[in-house]
């Protein structure tokens, strides 16, 4: 059975073109990069394939069936990080993914342990009693990313993952990200680095501007 | 650099400034006077008549001339100038927009002169604004008490010097660091403390109790106390200190300040306040050795979560506690309260538990910020509901210790139950409130009457919305409470699940 679907998805507002139609289907442990020019639509088809956004043509499908946000089975398949996401000032970094990771069923020394994996895999794990003002900016997307990979999921969505990292990190979200695929999850990144794009991605699909 | 070169950089530095504001035109000159007269006019001069005839309210009047109503004056102008160090580093005197703040500060020539404008601007309104204060607070006096003009006029001349002594106070704060002001502070509230309790000697070695003696020979018969007057017309001299002050000023931190306040600024006029008033809440900076557990069920993982929260902002989380107490003491004192003014305490007191619980809502907000998301594994609704637990428990805990109080000294113990409903009411309203979202763009298209464009209407409304829900519903149903009985409650009820109905329907916006 087909993991994910994009069945010509495409996205307008009014006249104005935001995504041109795009089709593909990724199987269970499958990786593909959306790849193209600012502004060919890659965070909008992310956004679709997440379920936040309803395509204008088209439909986006997950195990057969639509993806909608508001679903509860396509929340609990989908971990999709496109921009930042709204960090609770008064929590530490190793807090927000030990609540992340309890929110999700995973309970105590459970939660624990997942947000300490995946602090120690992203190598951040130093910065486990930092508030997230005290983050530097590429710190800041390593948390970013670690909320997506902290909470369990089928599908693993991430929007151009290596903003403001450096090239040790970049190759780090990498190999950790292509271990997620590895395992079986079905992986989509836009990307503008080729080296994280050869390292994760089995196939891509370029869109171009609209 | 010579000083009358530097003046004549600054000079021109100043008139690039001014052509860049595109304010320079006579017709716009023209507008500005118009506008202001007209709110003048229309709006101060009714107000101002209204808030004196409300401090000639017999029981107002009864508060101010009591003998020991000199003391209030003294604590509550400590309290002044405690806040004018404590919140400089929040707000201080200076601060420009951040362009002028780059240009200014960041130039080659002496801070003293550069920000000298801000500040003195800074001055005469705080100035005006204590001038306007006691003014009133005077005619009010003169109308309907037997007072001297001589001392009313010592004691706004008094205030205004005041004014000028906070100004200077809050420069210091501005440019010293929390380890130097804030035990200044400290020190400054003991003060006041040793005013409080009948210490006397303190109100003549200080400004503020200056001010409390130049209130003092308000009364009746007390003599015209030159020695206050005196003194305090010397206060400005705190002003020979503001050049050192100014040049000890960090950009960075000007700078901070500056664009805070733009963002807030931007913030309030597009109708987010939640957004402003978060803007101004400082980051953690300590409390990290504060443990939380998420063990339990989920509602008590993220109860826990949110007492953890609380206790890492011990200053903020205690204020907003003695709120609620005074919050659920204000609501039972309307029973008691004369006819006249218990809609005053009941007014105050629904408006000061909607305000306080506020501090607890930080999780509530942030659910709300995450709803759209699935970072969380539980429904937004579920989330929500379960970071509405804290405050719920707080405001009905923290509020009834208010009412027992009440009670202990003769208030009704209707009050009680009163108050479990009353709480849950607010908490809902917050919710409510922290579902909000973003202002609707529409509200801010014009809407054209013969009076002018009302959009701004709107805007207040949409700012205003849960403030003027708990006033109307909360505060208004706890005035007829002490008449209407139970069927105040059924009607309680029936807004709780008007309000409850509406934060759903936000709530399921935001995720769709």
């Amino acid at each position: 059975m087909p993991s994910l679907e994009a069945r010509a998805v495409a996205a307008s507002i009014d006249s104005e073109v935001l995504l041109a139609p795009v089709s593909f289907v990724l199987q269970e442990g499958e990786s593909l990069a959306v790849q193209g020019q600012n502004g060919s639509g890659k965070t909008t088809l992310l956004r679709i394939l997440s379920g936040q956004l309803r395509p204008s043509h088209g439909q986006a499908f997950l195990n057969g069936e639509p993806l909608d946000e508001r679903a509860r089975a396509t929340r609990q398949a989908v971990s999709a990080r496109i921009g930042l996401p709204a960090f609770a000032r008064e929590l530490t970094a190793h807090e927000h993914l030990r609540f992340i990771a309890t929110t999700w069923g995973r309970v105590g020394s459970a939660a624990t342990d997942t947000a300490d994996a995946t602090m120690a895999a992203l190598g951040i794990g130093d910065l486990r009693n930092r508030f997230v003002n005290e983050l530097s900016s590429g710190q800041t997307q390593l948390l970013s990313v670690a909320t997506a990979l902290v909470r369990p999921f089928e599908v693993l969505i991430l929007d151009e993952p290596e903003q403001r990292l450096d090239a040790a990190r970049r190759a780090l979200v990498a190999a950790v990200v292509r271990a997620e695929v590895d395992r079986g999850a079905t992986v989509v990144i836009a990307s503008h680095d080729a080296d994280m794009v050869a390292a994760i991605a089995g196939r891509s699909v370029f869109l171009g501007v609209v | 650099m010579r000083p009358s070169a530097e003046s004549q950089v600054l000079s021109r530095s100043r008139s690039v400034v001014a052509s860049r504001s595109g304010l320079t035109t006579t017709n716009d000159a023209g507008y500005t006077v118009y506008l202001v007269i007209l709110v003048v006019l229309v709006v101060a001069v009714p107000l101002l008549r209204t808030l004196v005839l409300g401090l000639s309210n017999p029981v107002v009047l009864a508060a101010m001339t009591s003998t020991d109503s000199h003391r209030s004056v003294g604590v509550g102008a400590a309290i002044l100038a405690a806040g004018a160090l404590l919140t400089a580093r929040t707000r201080g005197p200076v601060v420009a927009s951040p362009f002028l703040t780059e240009f200014l500060a960041g130039s080659g020539l002496p801070r003293s002169d550069t920000l000298r404008r801000p500040f003195v601007v800074t001055v005469a309104v705080m100035t005006a604004t204590a001038v306007t204060v006691s003014g009133l607070v005077v005619m009010a006096l003169l109308l309907d008490a037997p007072t001297a003009a001589v001392p009313a006029v010592l004691l706004v001349l008094g205030s205004a010097s005041y004014a000028c002594v906070l100004a200077v106070l809050s420069l210091f704060g501005q440019s010293s660091p929390r380890r130097v002001t804030t035990p200044l502070a400290l020190v400054i509230l003991c003060g006041a403390l040793f005013i409080a309790i009948g210490f006397d000697a303190v109100t003549l070695v200080t400004p503020w109790g200056w001010l409390a003696l130049l209130w003092q020979s308000l009364g009746p018969d007390a003599p015209i106390r030159w020695e206050p007057a005196i003194a305090l017309a010397l206060s400005p001299l705190a002003f020979l200190a503001a050049p050192a002050l100014l040049n000890g000023l960090r950009l960075s931190e000007l700078m901070a300040q500056s664009r805070r306040w733009q963002t807030i600024g931007t913030l309030v006029q597009t109708g987010d306040v939640a957004g402003a008033t978060g803007t101004l809440r400082a980051p953690p900076t300590r409390g990290r050795h504060v443990r939380i557990l998420f063990t339990g069920p989920l509602p008590v993982a993220i109860f826990r979560r949110d007492v953890g929260a609380a206790r890492r902002f011990p200053t903020r989380t205690a204020l907003g506690s003695l709120a609620l107490i005074n919050a659920g003491w204000l609501t039972a004192q309307t029973a008691t309260a004369p006819a006249g003014v218990n809609w005053i305490a009941a007014m105050a007191g629904s408006l000061l538990a909607y305000l306080a619980v506020g501090v607890l809502c930080d999780g509530l907000r942030n659910a709300n910020e995450n709803a759209a998301s699935s970072v969380y594994g539980r429904s937004a609704v579920m989330m929500i509901a379960s970071h509405a637990l804290l405050p719920a428990v707080a405001c009905i805990v923290l509020g009834l210790t208010g009412t027992l109080v009440a009670a202990s000294f003769g208030a009704p113990l209707a009050a009680v139950p009163w108050w479990l409903l009353l709480s849950i009411f607010i908490v809902a309203v917050r919710v409510l409130d922290s579902a909000k979202g973003p202002m609707p763009i529409g509200l801010l298209l014009p809407v054209p009457t013969p009076v002018g464009d009302v959009a701004i209407l709107n805007v207040i409304a949409w700012q205003a919305d849960a403030l003027i829900i708990v006033l109307a519903a909360a505060g208004a149903l706890t005035v007829l409470h002490t008449t209407m009985g139970p069927e105040s409650a059924l009607w309680l009820i029936l807004c709780g699940l008007v309000v409850g109905a509406l934060a759903l329907r936000r709530i399921g916006a935001l995720t769709a």
